[in-house]
Order: structure tokens, then sequence, then C-alpha cells
């Protein structure tokens, strides 16, 4: 027995521990019957089954899996020129390059991907996969960069000089000294570089053009239809397929005696199939495969699962074009990424507010009503709103609105007014809306207030009613609020009737209310972008999102009302009277649309950021 | 034992070694020597048996606790540390108080003669100087048993004469105990009071140099411990006092050997002898030495000796030594010659 | 490339200067008001409580950290890009499904709940998500790898016989660490430090998912300017303190760490 291993060996099993216990969850949740994935309904297959169909998401994969090879393999070889050269310099230099390499680590990532974006566009670069990838590169330098200095500040320059006195050329040198004592360092940067490419999303998304939506792009943008366990499966199909390749390494070492450098061409080999099949299945997808066709190509810039893929294909067969997805994940990345001149999206779907300041920002094209005959048929109270009065603009495609969602088992009167989030009988079985225009619009409108309120003082007092509740709320989200009532870990939910009316799928008990003090009400809209290169082809796919029938299976299958009166008449019973899908007409003069507050949103914020921090 | 996965590195090996004494395990290399050191150290435990510095045990002791300090081969000094920090690295570890550990760094580094340089790195000093500081380093700290894993290895011939002198001497200045591994016999049986020969996880031999080069147990220690020239044959009837040995080789007479006993007759051995003790003449020598003839094959110059490949027989070569000039004319390659010894001189060996 | 770095310097610069439009946005007009409005006290809890956190996670990182890497860097040769991979792995999956899966470990009757409980630890189930606990954890989970690959390829390169030429010099275990294998590999633990502290200080998600968004973190204040308030001049105002801050203690980092790290370092 050698000495002084065994406390080592022992914390080393606990951080192996602990970096595997989420793993065996996120395997096992993959095999779960429900939808909301926090609580266990049994075991069921359905999730890899659903996930050998879902085009879309095997094609962001394959995206993802490409960027992270090629951008991996560029930023190594940059970060090692860098970190290599930097040797040669005196130490002074030395150290200030390094303070500059750690400089894009600093910088928010926000930042960054909004910066490159506006670097692309002013270079007239179009935005797409290779933007992406160098976007990855850009990141990864400095992390190869930092872990190459770590090993090259120790190596010995007698080496070098050694195999140059042998007569071992410069090249010869890096390749038979240098890189062979890098080895280490180098398996350790390679590994980092992909696994940030391979799960990054800010970056990737503002240097993303049309068609080149990576796996974390679709699964943020997924929080308006609900993250599904389908995410889990195909997680632990790309675990099970790389434990595989390391089995399969490990195997093939143990048959043959000196492998080191085997070891590595299999290294080496894995990682381009790895690209390779990436790059196949990005090809097979992408716009370009397609061109030989010649059919024109729509791209939608929405959320993700917003539209049924069925209903896509319908369109392109009708058509006789090919219609791209891509994804974001809030309203204010897409206008950050419109505002910065990224192109070639044709339709989008804002929120109403968003709507307003598109059009205030000059970035929508007017739409052609001859065009959209289905148009005419909205429900009658959202044919004229505040933004868009006369529909210019913009055609509202789902609507609701935001109320509380609470479980009747535990709550057996119907809660009517916002102050039940306030009772102290259920602390810490509250979650909130993680949103400060909303969670003041509450109380605002308890208080008797308009939500769109600009009084400071009126503001202030809201604020002090939110530090009261504070105690009583478990968590403030926007994300899983679903998740939380499914599972009973909270009661009451502030949150948007879709969300709630997915958890009232898995538990039966939940119920949902829009409170008499009077609610939001939301819209998101249909609008074709004023650089959009098929301004014809958009229209027709709006015209055809509202198809009553089409807008009917949409209303179904997300769980949101469709602004088509047609459609309301064509969805089933059940959902056209559940309150969290289609609010009750008579609710209407309760509900308040939410507005930009100008400079006043400040206010807002400096409370938000006081409640947060008490 | 110790056993390194199926292989058993060390088996039975046991030694003793007593006070200020400096011993020696010698061997080539892969004998297990260095797992003995290891041992010793701390650093690996032995998978049975015990081990024991003045009375107590140390199984399961750490290296730390050990009053032991290891002279490393590569001397392992801290790069990060001066000369000085270097070797006060165990007093301080102790928690010996300053003033004091100053002081005996102090005479440390007087005893290797580094003084004034205590405030250079490891990387900035030569080989030589490298060695004394790890010298020091264990010196320092006064321990029972100093080891030291082939401790002169990376220094140049003549660097490393000098050292084993001084080694030596500073070994015998503090009464130290020096625990020594070395392949390198010469080395070994200058500077140890004792000698262990190890060859495949094995002790074959503990004895002082002298007697282990005179006596060697087997044919392994004397092939080790200098030049062994060999005859094999069998141990034939009783001639008087002493026994007939009968070489395979049946165009060699029989010879004559001192020392074999009557249950070894009958059964076959190796004849060995030391090149000195072989003498050479062009005459066939008086009757009372034991006489072997060959032809000289080559010559070999060495300074103040020259040694003389002779051919016995078809297929042995045999090394006679003799100084240099003393002698009369000095023999031809190709001459016939007479190689002979006194009867007490040659030693058997049974399989 | 240098330009992709100094290109979004000089924008989060210039910006901090600007005003908030109207409707978000961006009005060239000089102004200090931005970096006024960070003298709040509020700002200022802001940073301090992310530097804990970061620290902490850093810290934790290490300790749990620094014993993976060395057992890596010292397993045979052809195992260690295996074992690298092992750490790696976990991270191949959604970064969101993976918190997911950790509010689902650490939820009131969560599996890390029933397992203290069968333990006989606790009588009564803790309360962990959404406290800074579970910030913690996410975070140092989050960052772990980062920790052990920079550490792995500084113990891969430190000499096995200088830990035992201390420990035979009665250096405890402890103290070989403290005196040799801390000193020699420091730029590893440098390297690590940074790659784990810079991103966790900017974390936003974690805060947000297993903190419950009860409280904020830096990052949560900078993507909450730039993305919901739209308000990019405070955001970046926000930023380049942040960015200053950390260059400093990078700096002060990197000063400390050329102290020992003389030229004739190394064998």
């Amino acid at each position: 027995m050698r000495r002084g291993s065994t406390g080592l060996n022992l914390v080393s099993g606990l951080a192996m521990l602990f970096l595997y216990g989420p793993i065996f969850v996120l395997v096992l949740y993959s095999f779960n019957a429900a939808h909301l994935s926090m609580a266990w309904r049994g075991a069921t297959l359905k999730w890899y089954a659903a996930l050998m169909h879902d085009e879309a998401l095997l094609a962001a994969t394959a995206n993802s899996l490409l960027i992270a090879v090629v951008s991996t393999l560029g930023a190594t070889c940059l970060g090692g020129l860098i970190a290599l050269g930097m040797e040669r310099m005196p130490r002074r230099r030395q150290q200030v390059i390094e303070g500059g390499l750690v400089l894009p680590l600093v910088i928010p990532e926000v930042m960054m991907g909004v910066s490159l974006m506006l670097f692309f566009v002013m270079l007239n670069m179009p935005l797409g996969l290779t933007t992406v990838i160098l976007g990855h590169i850009v990141f990864n330098i400095p992390l190869v960069t930092i872990m190459l200095r770590t090993r090259l500040r120790k190596l010995d320059p007698a080496l070098g000089e050694a195999a140059a006195d042998l007569g071992a050329s410069s090249w010869q040198v890096f390749r038979y000294v240098t890189l062979p004592l890098l080895r280490p360092a180098l398996w350790g940067a390679i590994l980092v570089a992909f696994t940030v490419s391979l799960d990054d999303f800010l970056v990737t998304f503002f240097t993303a053009g049309p068609g080149a939506t990576t796996l974390p792009l679709k699964v943020y943008s997924m929080i308006k239809s609900g993250v599904t366990p389908e995410i889990n499966a195909l997680s632990a199909l790309l675990l099970v397929i790389s434990m595989t390749c390391v089995g399969l390494s490990l195997h093939l070492q143990r048959r043959e005696v000196s492998v080191p450098p085997r070891l590595q061409r299999m290294g080496v080999f894995f990682f381009c199939l790895l690209g390779l099949a990436g790059s196949f299945s990005a090809c097979g997808q992408s716009p370009a495969g397609d061109t030989a066709e010649s059919r024109p190509v729509l791209h939608y810039f929405t959320w993700s699962d917003y539209v049924g893929p069925e209903i896509i294909q319908e369109f392109e067969r009708r058509e006789q074009v090919n219609v791209v997805i891509d994804t974001f994940s809030s309203n204010e990345e897409l206008l950050a990424k419109l505002q910065s001149g990224a192109t070639g999206y044709d339709v989008a779907v804002p929120s109403d507010f968003m709507v307003a300041i598109m059009i205030q920002q000059d970035l929508l094209s007017e739409l052609d009503q001859q065009e959209l005959p289905n148009a005419s048929l909205l429900e009658p109270h959202l044919q004229s709103l505040h933004f868009d009065p006369e529909r210019r603009y913009s055609v509202p495609y789902l609507w609701g609105t935001v109320g509380i969602g609470y479980d009747s088992a535990v709550i057996p009167t119907a809660p009517d007014s916002w102050s039940i989030l306030w009772d102290p009988r259920y602390t810490g079985r509250i979650s909130m809306l993680n949103d400060q225009r909303e969670v003041f619009g509450a109380v605002l409108r308890s208080m008797g207030q308009s939500m769109n309120s600009t009084d400071p003082q009126v503001i202030e007092a809201a604020k002090e009613q939110l530090l009261r509740q504070k105690p009583l709320v478990k968590t403030y989200t926007s994300d899983h609020y679903d998740q939380l009532l499914a599972s009973g870990e909270v009661v009451l939910a502030h949150g948007w009737g879709g969300p709630v009316a997915r958890a009232m799928a898995e538990r039966p008990s939940i119920r949902y209310v829009v409170p008499k003090e009077g609610a939001t009400v939301w819209a998101d809209c249909l609008v074709v972008l004023r650089t959009a290169p098929q301004k014809r082809l958009a229209m027709r796919f709006i015209n055809f999102l509202m198809e009553p029938e089409v807008a009917a299976r949409t209303s179904e299958r997300l769980r949101f009302a469709s602004a088509s009166r047609r459609a309301r008449e064509q969805v089933g019973g059940s959902t056209r009277e559940n309150p969290a899908i289609y609010p009750p007409l008579d609710q209407l003069d309760r509900l308040e649309w939410m507005r930009d507050v100008g400079r006043a949103i400040r206010l807002y914020d400096r409370a938000w950021t006081e409640l947060k921090m008490q | 034992m110790r056993r390194h996965g199926s292989v058993t590195a060390v088996d039975e090996v046991s030694f003793e070694v007593r006070r200020g004494e400096f011993f020696s395990i010698l061997g080539p290399s892969g004998a297990g020597k260095t797992s003995v050191l290891r041992m010793l150290a701390g650093f690996e435990d032995p998978d049975e048996g015990d081990l024991l510095i003045d009375g107590q045990s140390m199984l399961g002791v750490p290296p730390n606790r050990r009053p032991v300090n290891l002279v490393f081969q590569s001397y392992a000094l801290f790069p990060h540390l001066t000369v000085f920090e270097n070797v006060a690295f165990g007093l301080k570890m102790r928690r010996v108080p300053t003033p004091l550990i100053d002081e005996q760094v102090c005479q440390a580094l007087t005893m290797v003669k580094l003084l004034g340089k205590e405030a250079r790195l490891p990387a900035q000093l030569s080989g030589g100087e490298q060695q004394r500081v790890a010298l020091a380093r264990a010196l320092v700290n006064k321990p029972a048993v100093v080891l030291l894993d082939e401790p002169l290895a990376a220094l140049d011939q003549q660097l490393r004469q000098e050292m084993q002198v001084e080694l030596k001497s500073i070994q015998e200045q503090a009464g130290l105990t020096c625990i020594c591994v070395t392949h390198h016999q010469e080395e070994a049986m200058m500077m140890s009071d004792r000698i262990a020969v190890m060859h495949q996880g094995r002790m074959w031999q503990i004895g002082p140099p002298r007697e282990l080069y005179e006596r060697p147990c087997n044919l392994f220690v004397s092939r080790f411990l200098g030049v062994s020239n060999e005859l094999p044959g069998r141990v034939g009837g009783l001639v008087g006092e002493h026994r007939l040995f009968q070489p395979v080789d049946d165009e060699q007479p029989p010879l004559l050997v001192g020392t074999a006993s009557g249950e070894q007759a009958g059964r076959s051995a190796t004849l060995s002898l030391r090149p000195e003790q072989l003498r050479m003449a062009r005459e066939r020598p008086s009757p009372s030495d034991q006489v072997l003839p060959g032809r000289i094959e080559k010559v070999l110059f060495a300074g103040s000796d020259t040694k003389y490949l002779v051919r016995i027989g078809h297929d042995r070569l045999w090394e006679a030594r003799m100084a240099s000039g003393a002698d009369l004319a000095s023999f031809a390659p190709g001459e016939p010659v007479f190689l002979h010894w006194s009867l007490s001189d040659g030693q058997l060996f049974f399989e | 490339m240098g330009l992709f770095f100094l290109v979004p310097l000089g924008l989060v610069f210039a910006i901090s200067f600007a005003s908030r439009g109207t409707y978000g946005g961006i009005v060239w007009e000089f102004t200090s008001a931005n970096y006024l409005d960070l003298l709040h006290p509020l700002y200022g809890k802001i940073l301090g409580q992310s530097m804990w956190y970061a620290s902490l996670t850093t810290a934790i990182c290490f300790v749990l950290g620094f014993p993976l890497a060395y057992v890596i860097a010292r397993s045979p040769v052809r195992w260690q890009p295996i074992f690298l991979l092992l750490v790696m792995l976990p991270f191949w999956t959604n970064f969101l499904v993976r918190t997911y899966a950790w509010m689902i470990l650490l939820r009131h009757d969560g599996l890390m709940n029933r397992f203290v409980m069968a333990l006989g630890v606790v009588d009564a189930p803790l309360e962990l998500l959404y406290t800074p606990t579970a910030v913690v954890i996410g975070l140092v989970y989050g960052y772990l790898p980062f920790m052990v690959l920079p550490l792995y390829v500084a113990v891969e390169r430190l000499d096995p016989l200088l830990v035992e030429a201390a420990w035979d010099l009665y250096a405890s275990r402890w103290a070989v660490f403290m005196q040799v294998i801390l000193p020699l590999t420091k730029p590893g633990i440098v390297g690590g430090c940074i790659l784990v502290f810079i991103p966790s200080i900017g974390s936003f998600i974690t805060p947000d998912l297993l903190g419950g968004a009860r409280s904020m973190m830096i990052g949560n204040l900078i993507q909450h300017e730039y993305l919901v308030v739209r308000d990019w001049p405070l955001g970046s105002a926000v930023s380049f303190v942040l960015m200053t801050v950390v260059m400093a203690a990078v700096a002060l980092y990197y000063r400390s760490a050329s102290r020992t790290d003389g030229p004739w370092e190394g064998r």
C-alpha cells in the first residue's frame, strides 16, 4: 500500500459524487411521465420517442456540436499562438497582456454579445453560423491562453534549445518538444473551451443569424411553452454517447500497452466525428441545402415551440416554401438584436408593449391588409389596441391575463383579491413573478392605482407593501411556477394563465383566478420586420397563422387564448371554459395593458432592487 | 516483504545497522534497493515484517514522525526556497526556535562548505553544490539514520571521488548512522563499514567490504564485487589433505582445491579466482601452486597496473592483473603462458 | 483579435456616460449620473454580497477541486485524459436542465433531504432550495471543473519527490501542502481562481433559480439593467465598476504571485 492518499481519494470521490449527483437526477427524470419535471409521475420512454421526431431540436443540437468543435479548434490554435508568443516577450509586457486577457472574462456576457453583434453588422458580415463560431472563439481564447500559460510559464527553454541544437526546425521543435510537453494543458484547454462553447447562451444569441439556432437558444426560449423532459432525454443521450466513447477508448487502451499517442489520435478522431456529424445535419436542415430546389425561405423569429411543427409543415406544403424558425427568450433580447441591425428575419412575435417600442423605433413594416383577410376575424376587444389602433403594423396572435394560480385542495374558497398573497397562513408557499413591472402591477392594482403609475410616492408605497410580503414569498420566478404548483411546492402563484393551465393538467386541483382589483392583459402580436427579405410571403404566413382552424390548434397546444374570434369557437370546450386559457369576457373591464413608463422605469427599478436586497 | 502488484519487489530482507555505522545496500538496478529505502523512510509500508529504529517499531509511523532523513538521488531541493530555507526546512517543521535554526543551519552549511551561498536558489547552484545542500538538509536534523539514495550518481567522476571522501569524513566526524543505496560497488566498498548485496529482492550477503570481496557466498556476489575468473568442474577424491577438482573441459589437467569437505565430493562446482590472486609465468612454476596453461589474448595498460586477458582452453577468458613495470619483460599478445595460484586462494561455489 | 476585446470594452465605457432614452436605447448626452446613482449604498451592498458569494464559491471549489486535481494528476498517465473528460462530461448537458436537477435534489421533500433524514442527521427537512446555500452550491457546481483543470495542469508538473522530501523532513501533511505544494502550483491556483471567481460574480441564472431571486447578485443587476429595464447606460456603469474591481483584484493577485515567482524558478 502506498501512503498518503486515503484522505485525498475520499474528497475526490465526494467531488465526483457531487458532479454526478444532479446528472443522475437529470437522467432519471428523462423517464418521468410528467410534463413538468419536478414531480415524479411514473416511468415512460415517450420523451425519447418525441425527441426522435423533433427535427428542430436535433438540428439545434447538431448546430451546437458543430459550433463547439470548430470554435474549440480555432480558439486552441489562436490561444496557443498567443501563449507561445507571450513566452518570448519581456516580463512586464507579459503581465500587461495577461491582464488584457482577463478582460473579456470580466465584460458582462450581454455586453460581449451585443458589441460583437454590432461589430459584425458594422463589417457587413451576415450573421450566421460563422459569426457564432467567431464569437465563441473570441470568448474561448482567454480561457485557452490562461490554461496553457499555467504550463508554459514553467517550461524549461533549454529543452527547445536542445532540440534546435539537435537539428530540429522551429516547426519540429514545436511538434516534437513543445507540443508533447504541453499535452496535459492542451487537453484541459480543449475540454474547457468545448464545454463553455457547447452551453453558451448570450453571446450565441446575439451573434447568431437566421438558421443558426443552437441547443441552449432553443432551451432558454422554451420558457413560454415550458421546458420538457425531452431536453433531459437529449442530455441523457448525449451523455450516454460520450460515455460510450470514453468506455470504448478505455477498452482499446487496456488491450494495447503504449497508448498515449493512440489515445490522442482517438480523441482527435472522436472530436472530428462530432464536428462532422454536426456539420452534416446542420447542412441537412440549413436553408443552403434547399436552395437547389430554389424554394423561397421564410425566417420566423419566435419563442420555442410557439407553433406546432405540423402547422409549419402544412404551410410549407401549401406555399412550396421552407420556414426556418429561430428563437428568443425575452422581448428585450429581440429588441436589442433588431436595434443593432441584425437582418434576415421576416416575421416576429413581440408582446404588446414591445410592439409599441418597435413601432416607435421604426423596426416594423406596414402590413398589407389586402393580404390579411383573417385579421378581420379578431376578438372585438383586440381589434384596436392602444399601441397600434389601426393595426397598421401588428396582428394580435395570442393573448391572456396575469392572475393567481392556486391549489383548491389547500384553499377551498376561491380567493378573489390580491390580498391573499399577503395572508400569513401561506407563508413560504407563495411564488411571485420575477418581473418588476408585473409584481408592482399587482400591488398597484390592489391599492386601486394604475399599474402604469409614474408617481414616486405611489411606487414607494407599493414597495412598502412588497417588503411586507417578501417574508411570505418562497421564490420570485417567471419560468417554473408551473412546476412548483404541480408538485405542491407552492399553493399560490402569481403568474400568466398558460403555465397555470399546464399545472392544472398535472394536478387537477389547481385553479386560476383574476382578482377583482384587476390585472394585466397581454397580447403577443405577429409583425413583419422592416428589413424582411420576404415581405409578401410574411403576410401570407401571418394570414395562415390566423386561419381559425390553425389558430385553434395553436391555442390548444400552447394553452394560450387565440386572438381570433373564430378560433375561440373552434377550440375544445375544456379549453374555452378554462379561465386560465380563455379569460371570461365579463372580466375584460378589470384588465389593464402594461405600458412603457418612460424614465419612470428607474423608480420601479430602484424600488425593485431595494426589495430584492432587503 | 513488499509487493508491487504481483511482483514481489523485496522478499525476506533482514538486517541490522549499528549506531554510527555506514551501511550500504549494493545491487544492480531493479534489485529492490529503493523499495527498502522507501520503507525505511516511511513512504511505503512492508506487507509483512517489522522495522525497528532504536528498538521502536516504525510500522504505521508516517515519514514526518520518523527520526530518519533521506538524501534523494535527484536531491529534490525545493525550487522556490533558498539554500538556507531548504536546509532550515526540517527544523522549522519541528518548530525549533529561530535563533537555534540559524545556528544549526550555519553549522550544517559550514560542514558541507556552502557558507556564503545560503541566499541562492537551487537552480543557481552547480550539481555538486546542490548535492551538498541535499546532504546538509538531511544532516541538520541530526536524524537517527541518514538515508542516501545513490547520493553521488549524478556527479561526474572527479567530483564523485572528492565527495566520497568528504561524505565519509562528515559521517565519521558527526558520528552519523548512514544507510546508503547504490549500484556502484567501488563506492560502496570505499565508504561502507558493512555492505549488503541485494539481488532480485533478496539480500544475499551482509558483511564488511573485505569479507564480501574475499569470501563471497555465491557466484553472483563474487561477480558483482569485482572480476571473477571461473572454471566449472566436479569435486573429486581426497589427495592428501586436499581434494581433486576435475574441470568439465577434459583438456584441462585436474587441480587441487583446499577448502572442499568430504560430503561435497562428486558434486559440480565452479572454481573462482580474483585477478590479483593469479600470477603469470613463461615456464611451468613450482608444483606447490595450482597451474593452468593459457595464451595471452589482450594486454590492457591501465596506468599503475596492467590487465592481461588470457584464453584458457577454447571459450574461457581470464583476467590477471600485475603492477606495471614491476615485473620482468612484459608479456605480449599471443604468447603462451602459465597462470598459477596458491592452493589456499581459489574458492569453490556449488550449484 | 485584440479588436474583439477592445471594441466591447470601449463600448461599455462610452455607454456608461450616456443617458437612457425614453423607450430604452441610448441617448448620447454626456452624463456622470449613472455613476453617481451607483453611490447609493444599495449597490455597494450588491457588490459586497456578490464578492462574498464569489469568494466563498472560489474557496469551496478550491477545497473540493484540489484533491480531485491532485488525484487525477497522480494517476497513471494514460488514465488522466479520461478522468478529465469525466470531470467535464456532466457539463455537456444543458445548463437549465442541470439547474432543474439541482432544484429537484434540494427541494423540501427532495432527495437531499430524504438522504440526510435517512442518515438521521436531521429530524425535519432542511430548507435548502431558495436559500443562499443553494446559490453557493449551484455556483460551486457550475464552476468546479474550471478550478480542477488548471490545478491539474499545475500539479501534473509538480515533482512528487519534492512532496516526499518535505514529508521526510518532518512536515505534516498540512505543512507539506502549505510549504511545498501550494507555492509550487501557484500559477495553476491563480488561473483556477480567476476562472471561477470572475464568472461566478457575474452569474445571474443560478441566483434566480436556486436562490429564488430573493436577492440579487451583481450579474443579476447587470442582466436586469440591460435586458429588462433596457437601461444600458446604468448597466454599463455597473459593468465598468465591476470590471475595475475585478481587475484590481486580479492585479493584486498577480503581484503577490509574481513576487515568489522568480526567473530562476523551476527545474
